[in-house]
């Protein structure tokens, strides 16, 4: 289907009228191109609402402005999170586990006492993750989403601000699920 | 083209990254056949075992593009740490491919640490059995040649065309990756 090439400039300017424009500017059009205008924001606002950015895709804006954030002004509020010293209170302080993860393991992990900052290179990571993965009797089924799970958090730690403080920053996340027990449905 | 003296050390480097996947798994109390690549492992990902060589996340990302390109898969580097991901939407055999590919880049082109960006195009050619484009980039041919060597350990292949025959299907089907990666591969080992 071809439009008439005046209805589709009309419709592009209505169009950028509905997204831009001003009440005062919306008082200078027809009755007619007022009531357009309104059913174009309806729709608009439909699209917005029924639009969902997927998880994954949401905590990877977060976690690169963070760290952007982090770099740039370290005293930011935003990036004043929980000073983290062990593998178990950075995963107390992400609040989120893999559901894979059962119960017990992570309570393991939870508590785990491995320096923070052994986590940081990938070789040590291992050795020191490796260690309390056995430590917690990880299943071998869960090495998979564990390795990756530690990967992301590791990405998300920023040095503190100060030069001699020890441990490292999990910026605090807004609106992050909270691992908890699960619901039947 | 790449050399052949060129493809000899993108071979060894695919290898050492094996055996460095193998040394991680080690670390969790998890061993693997010397004989046999982890690539087969069903409890072993094949997104965990890239992440245990980058130390990065490893991630789909639906509808990557970036500078309004499609892309197949990224390595971005934030601070020291590599990011890869790759396209929720393609097949999984592509993905695999595409994540290998993007190891390729880390192992091999590192050192720059510069953002790699890899459209379709550049990564398993699905349209054509022949290698990639002599004017494609040459870090992308070999990121490819690192890809193939790493999804298609080469004493491996060898040993199953030995064993069952070359059935390109089978073959794909059993490294998970795209009839046309097998093929080229097969062509480039000679078998």
């Amino acid at each position: 289907m071809t439009w008439p090439q005046a209805d589709a400039d009309r419709l592009s300017h209505l169009f950028d009228l509905a997204q831009r424009a001003t009440e005062a500017d919306l008082a200078a059009l027809s009755l007619a191109d007022q009531q357009e205008v309104a059913s174009l924001r309806r729709l608009l606002d439909l699209i917005d609402t029924a639009w969902q950015a997927p998880e994954a895709a949401v905590d990877r804006v977060n976690a690169l402005f963070l760290r952007k954030l982090a770099a740039e002004e370290p005293h930011h509020p935003w990036v004043q999170g929980s000073v983290v010293y062990t593998l178990g209170e950075l995963i107390r302080a992400s609040g989120a586990a893999p559901e894979s993860l059962p119960e017990p393991v992570y309570a393991q992990l939870a508590q785990d006492p491995t320096p923070v900052e052994q986590l940081l290179e990938p070789e040590m990571r291992s050795r020191a993750a490796g260690l309390a993965a056995q430590r917690a009797a990880m299943p071998r089924a869960l090495i998979s989403d564990f390795v990756l799970w530690l990967n992301r958090l590791v990405a998300n730690l920023v040095q503190p601000a100060g030069p001699a403080q020890q441990g490292l920053v999990f910026p605090r996340r807004q609106g992050h699920r909270q691992r908890g027990p699960k619901h039947d449905k | 083209m790449i050399s052949d003296t060129q493809l000899g050390a993108i071979e060894q480097a695919a290898d050492e990254a094996r055996q460095h996947v193998r040394d991680h798994l080690a670390a969790y109390g998890c061993t693997l056949d010397d004989n046999y690549s982890c690539l087969f492992d069903p409890d072993i990902t094949l997104q965990a075992a890239v992440g245990l060589i980058t130390g990065g996340p490893v991630e789909p990302c639906p509808n990557l593009i970036r500078r309004d390109e499609r892309l197949a898969g990224v390595l971005e580097w934030v601070g020291i740490t590599p990011f890869i991901y790759y396209e929720a939407y393609d097949l999984v055999v592509r993905q695999r491919f595409s994540i290998a590919h993007e190891l390729g880049h880390f192992r091999l082109h590192a050192q720059q640490r510069e953002h790699c960006q890899c459209a379709h195009a550049a990564v398993d050619p699905q349209d054509s059995d022949d290698e990639p484009l002599a004017t494609a980039p040459r870090f992308e041919r070999e990121a490819d040649a690192f890809a193939a060597a790493f999804l298609m350990p080469q004493a491996l292949l060898r040993a199953d065309v030995a064993q069952f025959g070359r059935c390109v299907a089978f073959l794909a089907a059993r490294y998970q990756v795209s009839e046309p990666a097998m093929r080229r591969r097969l062509r480039r080992l000679g078998l």
